[in-house]
């Protein structure tokens, strides 16, 4: 049952192809009438067997159109959904039938088909040469790329020659002996020169700090001190003007009061200018030293 | 002239198809003519004289049974409208 045609395909088959009509037509002969006569020379009453051979005509015309032409159906398509003639099929029987009727035509398109089947062949050519001529490029590329790559490669087997040497020599240099005893060596007198400096930095700040403390220390003991005599010589002119302004009567005497306090005063400015803390050149400055090393440097 | 070529152009496909029908069904009729003029010629009697009669009956039937589903199925193609013109 799988193998059978549809019947829109049989029907069209049928009505389309005059060989299968005729093909059928006396396969039905063979197959149908001449047992139907066999029957009716049997005994079989004419009317059953007549009957029978006319009603079994259609379906057996359909079992043989399915067993005979059936196979160059598609197995898939069988008792399914009617697929479609394929484009090239229907232009082949429309070919077939054009060329029938208008044979002139058809030498036409023959020709116009001649035409295009060289063109065809022609496009093929050309594709071809040009994937030639691609390869051919490619080829000579590849040749080229071949001849640079020689080169690279002699270059790098030189390079790395090179560095083989080089490593080997380095190998040997850092497995000899007396390269690792210097350069031990010098590790040691490069760390002890790195301690020396900085002991030696270490001093040289704290002495000049040491310096620089000390000399204002000196210089804010002396304003002191001075400032301290200042103030009893001033004290002690006070009292001798005390003393002696009331005897005094002259205008020079008025005069000699104001000399004197003048002095005086004189006397406490240039006190006060030596008092005051004068930064020599290269002195280094207290304020910038912190407050915990100023501490550290005192108890010292 | 217009009026006949029109008839003819609107008959023809079925004429053809109908043709076609008619040679496969005349030539069951040309073959049993051929077969009744050998018992003709090589007489046979009895029961396989009865049964050569009886062929010649029941071909005669089933070309005619054929011709008309042939043409029946060939009528509706072409209303159809998928039939192409084989000529």
């Amino acid at each position: 049952v799988s193998h059978l045609v549809p019947i829109s395909k049989f029907l069209r088959g049928m009505s389309d192809s005059p060989r299968k009509k005729f093909t059928l037509a006396w396969l039905t002969f063979f197959c149908l009438a001449c047992p139907a006569a066999l029957l009716i020379s049997l005994g079989v009453p004419q009317v059953i067997a007549i009957s029978a051979m006319l009603v079994a005509i259609l379906p057996f015309q359909y079992v043989a159109y399915s067993a005979l032409y059936g196979h160059s159906e598609p197995k898939g398509q069988a008792l399914t959904a009617p697929q479609p003639i394929p484009q090239t099929q229907a232009a082949y029987a429309d070919a077939r039938s054009f060329t029938r009727a208008f044979p002139t035509q058809h030498s036409a398109v023959a020709s116009l088909r001649a035409v295009t089947t060289t063109f065809a062949s022609l496009r093929w050519a050309s594709l071809q040469r040009a994937t030639a001529a691609s390869a051919l490029a490619s080829l000579r590329a590849a040749v080229s790329l071949q001849t640079d790559k020689t080169a690279l490669l002699q270059a790098t087997a030189s390079l790395q020659a090179a560095a083989t040497s080089a490593l080997a020599s380095i190998q040997a240099a850092s497995g000899s002996t007396a390269l690792q005893a210097a350069l031990a060596s010098f590790a040691e007198s490069e760390l002890a020169s790195l301690r020396v400096q900085r002991s030696m930095r270490d001093e040289l700040s704290l002495a000049t700090l040491a310096r620089a403390t000390r000399g204002e220390y000196a210089t804010l003991f002396r304003a002191l001190v001075e400032s301290t005599s200042l103030s009893s010589r001033l004290k002690e002119s006070m009292a001798e003007m005390a003393m002696v302004a009331p005897s005094a009567k002259s205008p020079a005497a008025i005069y000699e009061h104001v000399e004197r306090s003048e002095e005086v005063v004189r006397v406490q400015r240039s006190a006060l200018i030596e008092a005051r803390p004068v930064r020599r050149a290269g002195q280094f400055r207290a304020r910038s030293v912190p407050r915990r090393r100023q501490r550290s440097l005192v108890a010292t | 002239m217009a009026l006949l070529t029109d008839i003819w152009r609107g008959y023809r496909p079925h004429f053809v198809k109908l043709a076609v029908d008619f040679l496969v069904s005349a030539t069951f009729w040309v073959g049993l003519f051929l077969f009744h003029l050998l018992t003709k010629l090589l007489p046979v009697s009895d029961w396989a004289g009865m049964l050569i009669t009886n062929i010649h009956s029941a071909g005669v039937i089933a070309g005619l049974a054929v011709f008309g589903w042939l043409s029946l199925n060939d009528i509706y193609q072409i209303h159809k409208g998928s039939a192409p013109c084989l000529i």
